[in-house]
């Protein structure tokens, strides 16, 4: 799996580069529209993958009030789901409360596993 | 980033090291009786400090006078201390397994008197029956509760005890609490008479001090009778284990070596910074989780070990190259010595250059820092002098350190360790701890 | 933090911190900062030791991580410890590696990052390590109760964190800003030229420190005298006296802690351990007896019954010269006190605290 770092790498890449950019962030922004995942009351942080280590971690460092606000719109949307509905448009998350607040985190930790391994292999100049 | 640990740190620094200053300079001057005399002199010191040493410990015992030299040790400062402060002298001493020490310190006025203590109570013999008695009761229930409490130790005494077994090495340096209440006057006299002998003897003396005027007090008022004390039979290191399982211990404390270097050895260094290439351990530190050593990754991850300090201990003759170490998760200890001999194992086929440099700086700066004291300066003088016959200054072993390499490394453990046997001590809850064949075999690998 | 930082850096004239520096010969150095922030200078119970954990660790110029790996490959050992009057960074090195200590230990006072994960990662499992490891030792127990009963405030804060009173990051940030500060911080270096320490200290961040205050202790805090502490607990008994002690007393106690704790004086055989801490205007003499319950009763008797009877310390002073003289070639900061002149002691009031098996140990009054 690409590292959150390499994805946020590109996701800079295409942002810098005007003609890019014109056609992926339409395109993301339809995308994310239509997933549907927002519908469920969920943010775009809450689909990625938990169970690995790095993402526990990151789990684990979550302010207080972050990791109860994550716990209940995954209650929402496990409602959702039983039920069969999707959540009214006034209910629905918009597209301006789905912030990246898990991606901080994994980058951080990223860099430091990255660090860790760079310095595991340092070379003493001869 | 790379390139830049490599141009600020160790480019720079490490390997563009300078000889431009020098440590304490240790003046030489032996006796005609035999006597050797050491001083290094710190005038910025306030005080001074002289020390008598021979070459005698538990290794100039045998299983019917074992405890002897650690008892003479402990009798001789017990009576004479208070003596001593009356004249504002500080009086210590120690005993080793190969050498006893007796520490006089005070003011730089005071090495006269301090001469004359260790002439009148250490170099002649005065013990009477009811002095010996007091002191052996006291130091069998000291050695007793030694056995009862200091189970890092006690592993640690037992691995010499199986791995130097019927040679003089194998001899607890304390001796043990049946041993000790067994001695009799006579034999601490025995005792003295044999070992405390001039060839056998070497004054040190540090601090504020001036070596011409302690060779004229020595010589003037030490009288150590002349004589060769006797010799010790050559030790022999054996692949063996012993275990004292105790599950009502809250752990278990296990020390594991190979064959080390002896002090002349040319190897001597070399098994010292593979020691100090694991060096030491603790899991509730921080620093456990940065430090540079490729065991922690699996320790610090499962809590395989709570502490663990790697030691190469050179006698003569013989050495020990090995670990101690307490493991309070008791399911896992034979993970733990797995990942351990095969980290072993790497030092002789893919050691890297740069865990070998770090080795070397640690050590430097642990031979460096162990000298914090006028004690500890004396000691090492003393110490080595006896043992050895002569004493490596820091500079010298600045100067070997840095000359060991990969190669040297690679050598001395295919050598001693790759493939060889080993010795184990363990004590507390071991059940865990494998089977004697399954570490044997650990200590090579089939590929690599 | 930082925009504050930068600001008062303006209105700094020249450098204030005070730097000790004594060449030797050899191939080592120590560099040891100390701060004046040990718990008697505590906002909170407990926030020193955090502070002090958090020494060393994440800053932003480099990780802790990163820290540790180059400070071994260029042969040198950090460590952070505090005590009641200060916490000390300290660095133990190989000569060749000063302008990289003194950049690195001005960082952990300038640049520390005190990321939220870290407080409760790895400060506060190590804080507890601390505390758990302090408290195995019923020494550490009734030194405590007795540092509180002499002290009450300032000197008798507890020394570690034990999670009484909450310490927030919040709180360690602000207790990190009022106290690394220029004037508050003292540097003394062995083994290193001073002219070169000084060249190296003034491109380091400790030049950026702000000039701040120093909290130094100025004047003798109050003391309380008379004052009984009993506290059950399982294992061996410990009965134990204080005196706290004015400056101006600390050579006598110097020598008597030296004479009770030798062969010269027939108490020795009956305590446990004695011992003299000083302090910047205060000092804390304390003696244990410890053991099973009936014995420790009965020796604690007769030594208070011996120390109010009066001690004569004139023949320890050339031991006690001799053990200050020896303890002051291997302490960062050696202890100027003149033993000479000390004559006798006699017990007055004192602290007692009473530890283990209460039942069976003494009440002041029977003292």
């Amino acid at each position: 799996m690409a590292s959150h770092t390499s994805i946020v790498k590109a996701g800079d890449f295409i942002l810098r580069t005007p003609a890019l950019r014109s056609i992926f962030v339409p395109a993301a922004k339809l995308f994310c529209a239509y997933s549907g995942y927002r519908q469920l009351g969920l943010k775009f942080d809450d689909l990625i993958h938990e169970e690995n280590p790095t993402v526990q971690k990151a789990l684990s460092r979550l302010p207080k009030d972050e990791i109860y606000a994550r716990n209940f719109r995954m209650l929402t949307a496990a409602q959702c789901g039983i039920t069969h509905h999707l959540l009214s448009a006034d209910k629905a998350l918009k597209p301006s409360e789905d912030t990246p607040y898990l991606l901080p985190y994994l980058l951080e930790l990223e860099a430091e596993a990255a660090e860790r391994v760079e310095l595991d292999n340092v070379e003493v100049a001869k | 980033m790379l390139s830049a640990i490599r141009s600020s740190v160790t480019k720079s620094a490490v390997l563009k090291r300078t000889f431009a200053t020098s440590s304490g300079k240790t003046q030489y001057t032996s006796l005609q009786n035999g006597v050797t005399i050491a001083t290094e002199s710190n005038p910025a010191a306030t005080s001074a400090s002289i020390g008598l040493y021979y070459g005698a410990g538990s290794t100039a015992e045998n299983a019917w006078n074992n405890g002897a030299s650690n008892l003479l040790n402990k009798a001789v400062v017990g009576e004479n201390t208070a003596e001593a402060a009356k004249k504002g002298l500080v009086f210590s001493a120690n005993t080793e397994r190969e050498y006893s020490s007796y520490l006089v310190q005070g003011s730089s006025s005071s090495l006269s008197d301090a001469v004359e203590f260790l002439n009148s109570k250490v170099a002649s013999f005065e013990l009477n029956d009811a002095t010996v008695s007091k002191y052996r009761e006291s130091l069998a229930q000291e050695v007793a509760t030694f056995e009862e409490t200091q189970f890092g130790e006690k592993a640690l005494e037992h691995l010499h005890n199986t791995a130097f077994q019927n040679t003089p090495l194998a001899l607890p340096k304390r001796g043990t609490s049946e041993t000790i209440s067994d001695l009799i006057t006579s034999d601490l006299a025995k005792f003295h008479k044999d070992n405390y002998v001039s060839s056998n003897a070497v004054v040190v003396a540090t601090g504020n001090v001036d070596h011409a005027a302690i060779v004229d007090l020595v010589e003037k008022k030490l009288s150590i009778p002349s004589g060769i004390a006797p010799k010790v039979a050559a030790p022999k290191f054996l692949g063996s284990e012993v275990r004292l399982r105790d599950d009502t211990l809250p752990g278990a404390w296990i020390a594991l070596a190979q064959k080390g270097a002896a002090v002349n050895s040319p190897d001597f260094y070399v098994a010292k910074v593979a020691a100090e290439i694991f060096g030491s351990y603790n899991y509730h530190e921080p620093i456990a989780k940065n430090l540079g050593v490729k065991l922690n990754g699996v320790v610090n991850e499962n809590h395989l070990a709570d502490t663990y300090s790697h030691f190469s201990l050179s006698y003569k003759g013989a050495g020990l190259f090995g670990a101690q170490f307490f493991i309070t998760n008791i399911g896992q200890i034979d993970d733990f010595v797995h990942f351990l001999l095969k980290e072993w194992n790497r030092l002789s086929i893919s050691i890297t250059d740069t865990e070998i440099a770090r080795g070397k700086q640690l050590l430097k700066n642990k031979l460096a820092f162990a000298l914090d004291s006028q004690a500890a300066v004396n000691q090492s003088i003393g110490s080595q002098i006896v043992v050895s016959g002569r004493r490596a200054s820091l500079e010298e072993a600045f100067a070997k350190i840095d000359k060991v390499d990969s190669a040297a490394i690679k050598a001395w453990a295919q050598a001693n360790l790759w493939d060889q046997d080993i010795a184990v001590a363990g004590t507390g809850q071991i059940e865990d701890l494998l089977d004697y064949n399954r570490m044997r075999n650990d200590t090579s690998m089939m590929r690599w | 933090m930082l925009s504050r930082r930068l600001a008062s850096i303006q209105s700094t004239r020249g450098y204030a911190t005070k730097v000790t520096a004594t060449a030797a010969e050899g191939r080592v150095s120590t560099l040891t900062v100390k701060v004046n922030a040990g718990s008697r200078y505590a906002t909170k119970d407990g926030v020193s030791h955090l502070l002090s954990r958090f020494n060393f660790q994440n800053t932003r110029s480099r990780s802790a991580l990163r820290l540790t790996r180059e400070s071994e490959l260029l042969g040198g050992v950090f460590s952070s410890t505090v005590d009641r009057d200060a916490i000390y960074l300290s660095a133990n090195f190989l000569k060749e590696g000063l302008p990289y200590y003194v950049n690195a230990i001005a960082d952990v006072l300038y640049k520390t990052s005190f990321k939220p994960h870290e407080l409760p990662e790895i400060v506060l499992p190590a804080a507890k390590y601390d505390l758990t490891t302090a408290l195995a030792s019923p020494y550490f127990k009734a030194s405590e109760l007795l540092y509180s009963a002499s002290f009450r405030n300032g000197l008798g804060n507890p020394l570690y964190y034990d999670g009484v009173e909450k310490v927030t990051l919040d709180d360690i940030k602000a207790f990190a800003d009022k106290v690394y500060v220029k004037d508050n911080v003292e540097i003394i270096a062995k083994g290193v030229d001073a002219k070169a320490l000084n060249g190296f200290v003034q491109d380091s961040a400790l030049s950026q420190l702000p000039a701040g205050a120093s909290l130094a202790a100025t004047s003798t805090p109050k003391f309380y005298e008379g004052v009984e502490v009993r506290e059950r607990a399982v294992g061996e008994s410990i009965s134990a006296i204080a005196v706290p002690v004015k400056p101006a007393d600390f050579a006598t106690y110097e020598v008597l802690a030296a004479y009770l704790t030798s062969p010269l004086s027939e108490l020795s055989q009956s305590i446990s351990s004695a011992s003299f801490e000083k302090y910047s205007q205060a000092g804390l003499f304390s003696l244990y007896v410890k053991g099973e319950a009936s014995a420790v009763a009965s020796s604690i008797k007769k030594v208070v019954s011996a120390l109010k009877g009066g001690v004569n310390l004139s023949s320890a002073t050339g031991y006690a010269a001799t053990k200050l003289a020896l303890a002051n070639e291997s302490a960062v900061i050696a202890s100027e006190i003149d033993v000479a002149n000390v004559k006798d002691f006699k017990l007055g009031k004192f602290n007692y605290v009473a530890l283990g098996d209460v039942h069976n140990l003494p009440y002041a009054d029977e003292l």
